[in-house]
């Protein structure tokens, strides 16, 4: 898989090391809770089911937090926001990936507290989809999100310029 | 049985400033590796090991990772995993620990280290 962004290579190369590592599931019913079947990364009750979770970071502002569990795994991501657009930006955009997480199979609904957009994969994504294919679609999500907010950032300041233009023409003398 | 942290800390310390100084790499990943600090209940101790871990491996030029870690026995490149991923969470240092986390699982032939370090309660923090 070509990985447009050199800089951000070493960044993906260890999470996708360490999300190979996390990604071994097995099923495993619900030890609290009778014929129940929960990710247990989320359940999070038992200490004996759940792993250390690993914070990657590449600066303060981006990093990558992820927990795992004997069924589950669940990676958080921070990204990198220069100024208050991208804020913006990645606030709305991030949150509309997430409101469709059924659509996207492997995204959680709400972010962990801290971080813009979370990710939960189960047991049952790994019965059903290819392993290495579903790191390969969490790199490529994180390879591409930088530039999908900065191709966003462009478009609005270029139309941002164009209404402004138009608008203070009234004004020419 | 008690272990004296505090000791193992500064000898640590001690080793890793000499043989950086006089470049013997094999020498920094020993001095790194031998007694982890697992079981310590410190934690100003083990963030000052930490530290003191995380700057000698910052030191190395990226040239010089593959042959430090040429032969490294597995049992340590465990620990510097476990030190590699703990100097990787504040986003300090992080491109010069991306090379040696990327160098070490490629020395270790595979996830083995990765695997040990979220499977098991050890921990340098």
């Amino acid at each position: 898989m070509a990985k447009i962004n050199k800089t951000l290579e070493s960044y993906l190369d260890c999470i996708k090391a360490t999300l190979q590592a996390y990604m071994c599931f097995q099923n495993f019913a619900s030890q609290s809770v009778e014929r129940h079947n929960k990710p247990e990364v989320e359940a999070a009750q038992h200490p004996e089911l759940l792993l250390k979770p690993i914070v990657i970071s590449r600066t303060e502002e981006e990093s990558v937090m992820i927990e795992g569990s004997i069924n589950s795994l669940r990676m958080s991501v921070r990204i990198r926001k220069s100024d208050e657009l991208d804020k913006i930006l990645a606030n709305r955009f991030l949150r509309f990936l997430s409101q469709r997480a059924e659509e996207f199979v492997i995204l959680r609904r709400k972010p962990i507290e801290g971080y813009d957009i979370s990710f939960l994969v189960t047991n049952f994504h790994t019965e059903d989809m290819f392993k290495h294919k579903l790191v390969d679609f969490i790199i490529q999500f994180l390879n591409d999100i930088d530039s999908e907010i900065s191709a966003m950032k462009t478009s609005l300041n270029g139309r941002a310029r164009v209404v402004a233009t138009e608008f203070l023409m009234q004004f020419r003398s | 049985m008690a272990r004296n942290y505090a000791a193992e800390t500064d000898d640590r310390e001690r080793a890793l400033n000499n043989a950086l100084n006089s470049r013997n790499f094999g020498g920094v990943i020993e001095a790194v590796s031998a007694n982890p600090p697992f079981g310590c209940d410190d934690d100003a101790l083990k963030r000052r090991n930490l530290d003191n871990v995380v700057r000698t491996l910052v030191a190395f030029k990226e040239s010089d990772i593959a042959s430090a870690l040429k032969g490294c026995p597995p049992e340590y490149l465990d620990v510097l995993m476990k030190y590699i991923y703990a100097g990787l969470e504040d986003g300090q240092n992080s491109s010069t620990l991306l090379k040696w986390h990327k160098l070490a699982v490629e020395e270790s032939g595979g996830l083995g280290p990765i695997v040990r370090t979220i499977a098991t309660h050890d921990s340098v923090l």
